[in-house]
């Protein structure tokens, strides 16, 4: 069911929920929401992987500053201790140095850790240049040291007042300073990079947030045209099994019907003859009788359809005298339907017609015809008025001394009350080459 | 008289369908006397309305017929047309024998040869012509001259 469209009323019961059953739209959305999860998840993953490796840069640049400050405080312990011995000129100022000495061994140890040998390789700093700095420091301070023990503290004085020591240490300064600067970059970038993804994580969320909020959307406008379909179907179900059994109950109406003209024939012959009644009168009876019973059936065409085709009615009476293919009837008109209340005194006109034909008309000659015709025209309140004509001809001639025989009797009489049940009126005249009768009857709108 | 129903076992021969028999009633044959169109046939008749066969077994009898029946059961009519050495010259066959259909007596009047009209109120007539193709269905209600009328036509063309 690609499209939502086509479950209108196609079986629906035992539906079951698979992928393909989804609406298009549906799937392009579930396709997009299931891409946009796994961009998602790289993107948690590469967030959470550099958010760690910004706090390891951090973790580790904190232990390499802290062991270049180490090394630092060591060095400027050394100066003290060098200063006071130079001053004081006594051992005990140079236990500070040798701390100091001590020292700088631990924490040029961490800075090889956390610097030299760094985890992040990027990150490795060669120190050999601030040892040589830091070695040519020292070796100032040996020498002085030397000049002191030896006695020549002049010297010592004059080499402290040359600064170059203090020039040296500066360069050390410098160096530790560079080499911070760099370990300090690097952070910054880690960081930078952590941000990214972490920034990226957002708009991502909200597009999912979107995604989840129209499929449920989908989800639910699916739902209701699935219900909306269900309903339909079962309803045109409903519809269908209650036309169904109403067609039964029509047809058996119909087979009971028939059924009961039959009967009613039965017994108006048989009653008949009991009696000894002239065979004149039953077949006149019988015959009229008939005629109704072939109305009727032109009027039982589909169910609830209470209308009957005109043509089909005089056919239908007329053909057991003649048909439109033997050519002695010829019918021409337009389509005109009547409601069913009309087809029992139309039936019983045609065939009182048709009876006289037979008696004295075209139909008691071997080439006699009948034409019948008829049209309707437009009234002002939206209905129509019908005129048919029957016009004869061929038939025997006109007998002169009974030129309109067929002017008395009950026939005539039931002419005009059927005429007057349509609503309208008959007129008959006999002209030398047939008989001309001329119906007109209103249709309501 | 060579008896064609023998020839074709299970197809009914009469060549003729009813819609093609016309101006039966109001136009009599020439030399056609009402009271000799059946001269001589034996007719049965299966009708469950007792009043309808009682008419049709006086019409025919009124055309000349010696009327075999009425049966107006199914039951009553298998039973009638199962005896051995049962024969007739043609049949009415009520198709709706009070809610049981009368296809089993057509089939054995098929076997014996006999041929019949189909006479229903039911506008199913192209179940009866798929089953019987040829049958000739009457519908009710029928005028008994007509039947008369489509019974000699019957009996004409099968050789009687």
């Amino acid at each position: 069911m690609p499209d939502g469209r086509n479950s209108e009323i196609s079986g629906l019961a035992a539906e079951k929920w698979s992928l393909k059953s989804l609406a298009r739209s549906s799937q392009i959305m579930l396709g997009v929401l299931a891409l946009l999860l796994i961009a998602l998840g790289a993107t948690m993953f590469r967030t959470i992987n550099t958010q760690r490796e910004a706090r390891a840069h951090v973790f580790v640049e904190t232990e390499a500053i802290f062991a270049l400050g180490d090394m630092l405080r060591a060095l400027v312990d050394a100066e003290t201790g060098e200063r006071g011995y130079l001053l004081a000129g006594q051992a005990q100022y140079l236990q500070p140095l040798e701390h100091a000495r001590i020292d700088y061994a631990a924490a040029r140890r961490q800075a090889d850790r956390f610097v030299v040998h760094s985890k992040f390789e990027d990150e490795r700093f060669d120190l050999t240049p601030l040892d040589r700095l830091v070695a040519a420091r020292m070796a100032v301070i040996d020498e002085n040291l030397e000049l002191v023990r030896g006695g020549r503290r002049g010297d010592a004085i004059s080499l402290e007042r040359s600064a170059i020591g203090k020039a040296r240490m500066d360069a050390v300064r410098n160096e530790i300073a560079r080499v911070e600067g760099h370990l300090r970059q690097r952070r910054l970038q880690a960081i930078d990079t952590a941000q990214l993804y972490e920034r990226r994580m957002a708009p991502l969320l909200a597009l999912i947030g979107v995604a989840i909020g129209v499929l449920v959307l989908i989800a639910v406008l699916f739902e209701r045209r699935h219900a909306v379909a269900v309903t339909k179907a079962h309803q045109a179900e409903v519809l269908r099994v209650a036309n169904e059994r109403t067609e039964l109950v029509a047809r058996e109406l119909n087979h009971r019907v028939k059924n009961l003209f039959a009967v009613v024939l039965s017994i108006v012959s048989l009653t008949g003859r009991s009696r000894n009644a002239d065979r004149e009168t039953m077949n006149e009876l019988r015959a009229r009788i008939h005629a109704l019973s072939i109305a009727h059936a032109a009027s039982q065409g589909q169910v609830g359809a209470e209308q009957a085709d005109l043509a089909d009615v005089i056919r239908r009476i007329l053909a057991p005298y003649a048909d439109t293919a033997s050519g002695r009837v010829a019918l021409d008109g337009p389509g005109v339907m009547l409601p069913v209340r009309m087809v029992t005194p139309l039936g019983l006109i045609c065939h009182e017609l048709a009876t006289n034909a037979v008696k004295y008309g075209a139909f008691a000659a071997s080439d006699g015809k009948v034409r019948i015709a008829w049209s309707r025209t437009a009234r002002d309140d939206g209905g129509d008025d019908v005129t048919l004509s029957w016009i004869e001809s061929g038939g025997p001639a006109l007998d002169r001394d009974n030129p309109t025989p067929t002017r008395t009797g009950f026939g005539s009489t039931m002419l005009d009350l059927a005429a007057r049940q349509l609503g309208g009126s008959i007129r008959r005249e006999w002209r030398e080459s047939g008989v001309k009768v001329q119906l007109e009857f209103p249709l309501a709108g | 008289m060579p008896n064609i129903a023998m020839q074709h076992s299970l197809t009914f021969m009469p060549m003729a369908s009813g819609s093609d028999i016309p101006g039966s009633a109001p136009f009599p044959g020439p030399a056609d006397r009402p009271e000799e169109r059946l001269l001589g046939l034996d007719i049965l008749i299966v009708e469950d309305e007792t009043m309808l066969a009682l008419d049709l077994a006086f019409a025919f009898e009124d055309a000349g017929a010696e009327v075999i029946g009425p049966s107006h059961t199914l039951d009553a009519a298998m039973a009638l047309v199962s005896q051995p050495g049962f024969r007739a010259d043609a049949a009415v066959l009520d198709v709706d024998l009070a809610g049981r259909d009368v296809l089993p007596v057509a089939y054995k009047l098929v076997e014996l040869g006999i041929p019949f009209v189909f006479h229903t109120g039911h506008g199913d007539r192209q179940h009866l012509t798929s089953l019987f193709p040829g049958a000739i269905v009457c519908m009710k209600p029928t005028l008994s001259d007509e039947l008369v009328a489509k019974l000699r036509k019957l009996t004409a063309l099968s050789g009687r």
